[in-house]
């Protein structure tokens, strides 16, 4: 779950500031965004098989992937935040790409030289959104039963009020939530997706 | 993952074994490797849960103000170019009238209220419920600014570090003919290293603009590196003044 291996804490880019917009949902941060990076995804994506609203579709979703990442993984960049996002605009672009075999894809693929802290920043978000989904995916799979008691317990905090509201004791609620989280756990580490993953 | 394993999970985490149980438990960890991984899974399966619905309504609003964002700059894209063929004859002869009439009376200043784009603010985002920002937000948004001062200032006082606060309550300083107290807060934005920092230096400009203090106004629009995305209206402006 960390990443344990130690080394000397890489300098923080100014551009975190960006990653703090983001996360502070700061409309201008965003409008800035979209001003400065959008156009080089726009046009990269035009050259590859897509059209405009395609390049809307990828911002739009990487933007938010980084968010995720700022939020939950605590993302502190160490590179330029364009390089960053146009990595992981560009790979997931490849990626649309691959799935829809109709077209027939020409890929002018540039040899671009990123450096190691971007694709360390680029697959970890990568990797982070990939955990999501397939959790998203297994979560619907759930029993409805599990899915309300774990709807519950999370929105509101105490889990002593989830029981009172299920009017069942603390401890037999308590063994219930772990009882789904540990089904749930299961579901995701026996899915075939969580074999492809990392 | 065996029942009494998870029950025993779900107990450590939420801290209600006794100590000599948690003991025992932090033991087993290090010594059972198995036992550690599934612990692992359980706990990141733990945290998952928690994103999705302790922040759900976080990402929600921060899906809605992308949204909006995404589709002013895309939607700006496409009507550009769907117009522009419309009505390029019409620019062409615009563009000759304009030009006559610039030969005649080049004396002519830009002036504020033709650069001033007053956007509509949002800060009652991320469910917060705040009663003053919700009151600062309205006013900002229905131009009335000597108001909207009034409560930004108060926002402020509760947030002093908050630049996007204090970028706005510049703007409405601005519209209010306020100046000294305008860059009071912008100066103190561009000495700093936020997002804003670029963004408070075109509204000095804009403050000497409205001031008719052209030099002024020049001097500050220079500052404005051409990496900023504030630079061509600034440049535009620039070639004007």
């Amino acid at each position: 779950m960390t990443n344990s291996f130690v080394m000397a804490t890489p300098k923080i880019h100014e551009d975190q500031k960006i990653i703090d917009g983001l996360l502070h949902n700061s409309p201008l941060v965003i409008k800035s965004i979209y001003d400065r990076y959008a156009p080089k995804v726009v046009n990269f994506i035009k050259q590859n098989s897509g059209n405009e609203s395609d390049a809307q579709d990828i911002i739009q979703e990487v933007l938010i992937m980084i968010y995720n990442q700022a939020k939950f993984k605590n993302l502190k960049l160490t590179c330029p935040f364009d390089a960053y996002f146009f990595l992981l605009c560009k790979r997931k672009w490849f990626n649309e790409l691959k799935k829809s075999s109709l077209k027939e894809v020409t890929i002018s693929e540039e040899i671009v030289s990123t450096d190691e802290s971007t694709s360390k920043h680029a697959f970890e978000t990568e990797l982070e959104e990939e955990q999501q989904h397939l959790f998203d995916l297994m979560f619907e799979r759930l029993g409805n039963a599990c899915k309300e008691l774990l709807k519950m317990t999370f929105k509101i905090s105490s889990m002593e009020k989830v029981a009172e509201n299920l009017g069942v004791s603390y401890a037999y609620a308590r063994k219930k939530k772990s009882l789904c989280i540990g089904e749930l756990t299961k579901m995701i580490q026996t899915s075939k997706e969580f074999k492809q993953l990392k | 993952m065996l029942e009494k394993d998870v029950e025993l999970f779900e107990a450590y985490l939420s801290e209600v074994l006794t100590n000599a149980e948690k003991n025992n438990f932090e033991q087993r960890l290090s010594s059972d490797a198995a036992f550690k991984t599934a612990f692992n899974a359980y706990q990141n399966t733990t945290r998952l849960l928690e994103q999705k619905f302790s922040a759900e309504e976080d990402l929600n609003a921060f899906k809605a103000n992308l949204n909006k964002q995404s589709n002013a700059y895309f939607n700006k894209e496409v009507t550009r170019k769907k117009t522009f063929s419309l009505y390029k004859y019409a620019a062409v002869a615009i563009l000759l009238i304009s030009a006559i009439g610039f030969y005649f009376m080049n004396s002519s200043q830009p002036e504020y209220a033709d650069y001033a784009q007053i956007d509509s603010i949002a800060l009652t985002q991320r469910g917060n419920t705040d009663e003053l920002a919700k009151k600062a937000e309205h006013a900002y948004n229905t131009k009335s600014f000597k108001e909207a001062t009034i409560y930004l200032e108060k926002l402020i006082q509760q947030d002093p570090t908050n630049e996007e606060l204090k970028l706005y309550n510049g703007i409405a300083l601005i519209e209010i003919d306020a100046f000294d107290k305008a860059f009071e807060n912008l100066i103190s934005i561009t000495e700093g290293s936020s997002a804003f920092k670029y963004e408070a230096q075109w509204y000095i400009a804009l403050a000497y603009l409205k001031q008719k203090q052209y030099n002024h106004a020049k001097a500050a629009l220079e500052k404005i590196p051409s990496n900023a995305p504030e630079y061509s209206k600034a440049d535009k402006l620039l070639s004007k003044l």
